[in-house]
């Protein structure tokens, strides 16, 4: 029968760390846990990775809240974790083939705590991919939530029509015009680089078929339908939609299908009106590189979009609205120039935001508002914020132009159709109906 | 706060080190006592109150149960044994158990249709069932006379509140520290370099192993009961089998390293259980400290196998039931302990147990290997049906693709992880790395030594580091 020893170890270091191994090992652990400092005494200080900016240190009078603000804080001024992201990135690019993945390390599992310690965290219900971004051929690179949601959408299909038409009626009954724009997924539009082993694809492409045809079978008078619009524009040029690094789509596709498509649908005149051309090719870094932790560049055309004959005017930031502001342009044009004259709100998200330097010089009075999902990072306090800020905004245009990127429509948290922005909107607007139309002079 | 967080390893540990080092010998327990109590009240909050008081009580009952105390008698100190020993279980089954019992007593009252106000949800201090079985490990040492009771407070706080050990073990009986604790070390950079290639194993082991081979579990154990098939669920029993085993030993490492680091030895807590050829050897392998703990303080007190066999079989149920329910306050843990108890009675019924370790070795190993996963399905999933579900579709053969969540988990590198990590387990069980690492005196132990450190603690400190980047997407914003 075999005895396993009771003993504690020996008293003194074992034999073999004598002489030069001990300096070697004593040299390794002063490296390990004193590098960080080491080199932050040498003047190395850590600079924001990931984007926001660095925590600051926390007032002792948070209390005992003080040490988990301490502790984003200790993670944040760390230093080398930013060549630890990068090596990390690297390391799994170069040996596996694959993006990174972003575990927390954390609590020991299983051990005597209790069943909120086994198994440390679950995947969310629906499953989701712990790294954010996907690779797919020739280099293209996907975010993961457009598989996932794809395939597990916070909404049925019922439901998701059914709350597309509730926005509509909301908005229209009350006097208002609604133009709604679903900025179709990158792996929706440029689905032959989305590799046919990739988690989640063959069931996100089904359901998303499913869904974009709903959408066009609602026959919602304002329905600006982007996706045939991007599939005849990559036959037209022979170049993919959307950029091989990023999330968005090109500067040509921004220009010549999104921002053209939002404007025919509020006047045929009004992007007629402008001069569009191709400038230099720019460089730019893409965002999922950067989600990946390994950033890189690659390079668009930028397209040039000048409105001769329109006067910029006041460009107002007004309220911060949870770190993004909510931005408002009044321009003037010569006599001739059309604009669009009632006031109008453009809730949108990041599509949006890429293009709103050619929008706004089409509009006398423009308002952005980012999309709520901003307060839904932030807690359920900032997302109550943030609906009544929307719904305080839209009661007070004419116009409402809806921009939403596919994936993010059909979640629970950051859609416009959640019931309860949906139900803040009805609120808000039966208290405040319009009746002035659109007029594009 | 985890061993394995930036916050430990490059804010704490350095300023711990540095002040060990700047301070006289003699100062060793103190800055022990102190930092373990940063420590503690980093992770729990205001529970550190609760520490102190079980601290506080427990120092004063040391000296009232020690026997030739100013002649105090026998019955006198076995009724101060008794109040100590129920005021540490109280506040164990109160934190741990409170929420639990409440929800058994509602449902219970629901079953006869009474209705009852809502459960008070009890917040669980970390590490309250490692100090438990520590205070009670001091009383009762002192009680027995084993050692003497512990006069200096900050020695006693060291004892308890020592931070490699306070929130995941090893559990360390008082008689095996107590000795350790007045010592002056007289070689503090020779104990710092044997510990830190301990600590540099455990941590590679928890962070870029068991942490790589997590999702693939989890991804399985969150399936519905129509999702699971028979190899997915297999692949998730394994997956947690190697998860804890990773896991578990891991922490044990890097606390058995950060002991010796600072001077304390520490007990072993793991002898490659995976080698084990039968569930009573797997016992002398699988969290020994905790074996050893329950044999000392229960076993042992209640007969152990001295009386009848049918005693002898109560004495290892009930051990078993509460080792499971150690665990934690769910039904499921104390199902797993039954399990292993009833495991271990039945060796015992067939003589199993007695067979030479050489008898059909790799059989009764696999065997073993195969009797402590499906136990594992016990011990991980969230509830009893969930259990249920995962063990039927583990024996009754349904097949088809494996759904897309589990895909997603069982990337290139965890599937590459999951299956040296089964290689290592299931290697010959006299080949045994950590201990040639640990032990080996050749020129070439120490090479693959020093190497497996050169390599393993960078790569985890990458791991670590990188583990916290969470951009947001839109940073275009």
């Amino acid at each position: 029968m075999r005895t396993v020893s009771e003993q504690v170890g020996p008293v003194a270091p074992p034999r073999w760390l004598r002489g030069p191994w001990r300096w070697l090992v004593l040299a390794l652990a002063a490296a390990f846990f004193f590098a960080p400092v080491g080199v932050r005494v040498f003047g190395v200080r850590a600079k924001p990775i990931e984007n926001r900016p660095l925590v600051a240190f926390p007032p002792l009078s948070r209390g005992f809240h003080i040490f988990a603000d301490l502790t984003q804080w200790s993670i944040d001024h760390l230093p080398l974790r930013k060549l630890a992201v990068r090596t990390n990135a690297r390391l799994s690019e170069d040996l596996f083939g694959e993006p990174p993945t972003y575990n927390v390390a954390g609590a020991p599992v299983g051990i005597g705590q209790g069943a909120a310690l086994a198994g440390g965290a679950r995947p969310a219900p629906g499953g989701s991919f712990d790294n954010m971004v996907i690779s797919g051929s020739h280099g293209w690179l996907f975010l993961g939530d457009e598989f996932v949601r794809g395939c597990t959408p916070d909404f049925t299909l019922t439901q998701f029509t059914a709350a597309l038409r509730r926005l509509d009626t909301i908005v229209t009954a009350s006097g208002r015009k609604l133009v709604l724009i679903v900025a179709p997924d990158k792996d929706t539009v440029d689905q032959r680089f989305v590799s046919s082993s990739t988690p989640f694809a063959a069931c996100s492409r089904q359901a998303k078929a499913e869904r974009w045809a709903a959408l066009g079978a609602l026959g919602l008078p304002d329905f600006v339908d982007l996706l045939p619009r991007l599939q005849v524009e990559e036959r037209t040029t022979g170049q993919p939609s959307f950029l091989a690094l990023d999330s968005h789509w090109s500067d040509r596709s921004s220009t010549t299908v999104f921002v053209k498509s939002m404007l025919d649908a509020l006047s045929p005149s009004l992007y007629a009106s402008a001069r569009v051309a191709p400038g230099p090719r720019q460089a730019y870094t893409g965002d999922l590189s950067v989600l990946n932790g390994a950033p890189m560049q690659g390079s668009d055309v930028r397209w040039l979009l000048t409105r001769p004959g329109v006067a910029p005017g006041a460009t107002t930031t007004t309220t911060p609205f949870l770190n993004f502001p909510i931005t408002h342009y009044v321009n003037a044009a010569r006599p001739g120039v059309p604009l669009v004259r009632p006031h109008t709100l453009l809730y949108g998200d990041s599509f949006s935001v890429r293009a709103l330097d050619q929008i706004a010089p089409f509009f006398a009075d423009l308002t952005y508002i980012p999309e709520v999902s901003r307060g839904a990072v932030e807690g359920p306090q900032a997302r109550a914020a943030a609906i009544a800020a929307l719904a305080e905004q839209i009661r007070s245009a004419d116009v409402v132009v809806v921009e939403q990127a596919e994936r993010e429509l059909v979640s629970a948290v950051g859609s416009i159709l959640a019931p309860d922005v949906l139900d803040a909107l009805q609120s808000a607007l039966a208290k405040a109906p319009r009746g002035r139309g659109l007029s594009v002079r | 706060m985890s061993f394995a967080s930036p916050i430990f390893l490059w804010y704490f540990m350095p300023a711990l080190l540095v002040v060990v080092w700047l301070t006289p010998r003699s100062a060793r327990n103190l800055v022990v006592a102190l930092f373990s109590l940063l420590f503690y009240v980093w992770g729990a909050g205001t529970f550190v109150f609760l520490l102190l008081a079980c601290i506080a009580v427990n120092y004063a009952a040391g000296r009232l149960v020690e026997p030739g105390r100013g002649g105090a008698s026998e019955r006198s100190r076995k009724l101060w044994l008794a109040a100590t020993a129920s005021f540490d279980v109280g506040i164990l089954a109160i934190w741990k158990y409170g929420t639990f019992a409440q929800q058994q007593f509602h449902a219970l009252v629901h079953d006869f249709g009474g209705s009852t106000g809502s459960v008070l949800r009890i917040a669980l201090p970390i590490g309250i069932s490692f100090f438990t079985f520590h205070h009670l490990s001091y009383v009762i040492d002192v009680y027995r006379g084993v050692r003497p009771a512990q006069r200096h407070p900050v020695a006693f706080v060291t004892y308890i509140a020592m931070f490699p050990q306070l929130i995941a073990g090893p559990i360390v009986r008082y008689h095996e520290i107590a000795d350790q604790l007045p010592e002056r070390r007289p070689d503090r950079l020779g104990d710092f370099a044997a510990g830190f290639p301990r600590f540099a194993h455990g941590l590679a082991k928890k962070v870029i192993v068991a942490d790589s081979i997590g999702p693939i579990a989890d991804s399985i154990f969150a399936l519905s009961s129509n999702q699971l098939t028979t190899p997915a669920a297999w692949l998730g029993a394994l997956a947690y089998a190697l998860q804890i085993y990773f896991d578990f030993s891991g922490y044990s490492d890097m606390a058995i390293g950060l002991g010796r680091m600072l001077g304390f030895r520490l007990p072993e807590n793991f002898a490659r259980p995976y080698s084990a050829v039968s569930i009573t050897d797997f016992w002398r392998r699988w969290h020994m400290s905790l074996s050893r703990w329950f044999r000392d303080y229960l076993y042992i007190p209640l007969g152990g196998n001295r009386g009848s066999a049918g005693r002898t079989y109560f004495n290892l149920y009930l051990v078993f039931a509460l080792v499971g329910f150690w665990h934690g306050a769910n039904w499921t843990f104390l199902i797993w302990g039954l399990y292993h108890g009833s495991w271990l009675v039945l060796e015992r019924v067939t003589g199993y147990r007695s067979w030479a370790d050489e008898r059909l070795r790799v059989l009764r190993r696999l065997f073993t290997y195969f009797v402590v996963v499906v136990g594992w399905v016990f011990f991980r999933a969230p509830n009893l049906h969930a259990a249920g579900s995962m063990l039927q579709a583990m024996f009754v053969p349904r097949f088809g693709p494996l759904p897309d969540t589990v895909t997603a988990a069982a990337n290139t590198q965890r599937t590459l992880t999951f299956a040296l990590a089964l290689l290592v387990v299931l290697i010959p069980g006299r080949f045994v790395l950590g201990r040639f690492l640990e032990a080996s005196t050749s020129r070439i132990g120490s090479l693959a030594r020093v190497g497996v450190t050169a390599v393993a603690a960078p790569y985890a400190a990458v791991l670590v580091a990188a583990g916290t980047f969470s951009p947001f997407l839109y940073f275009r914003f």
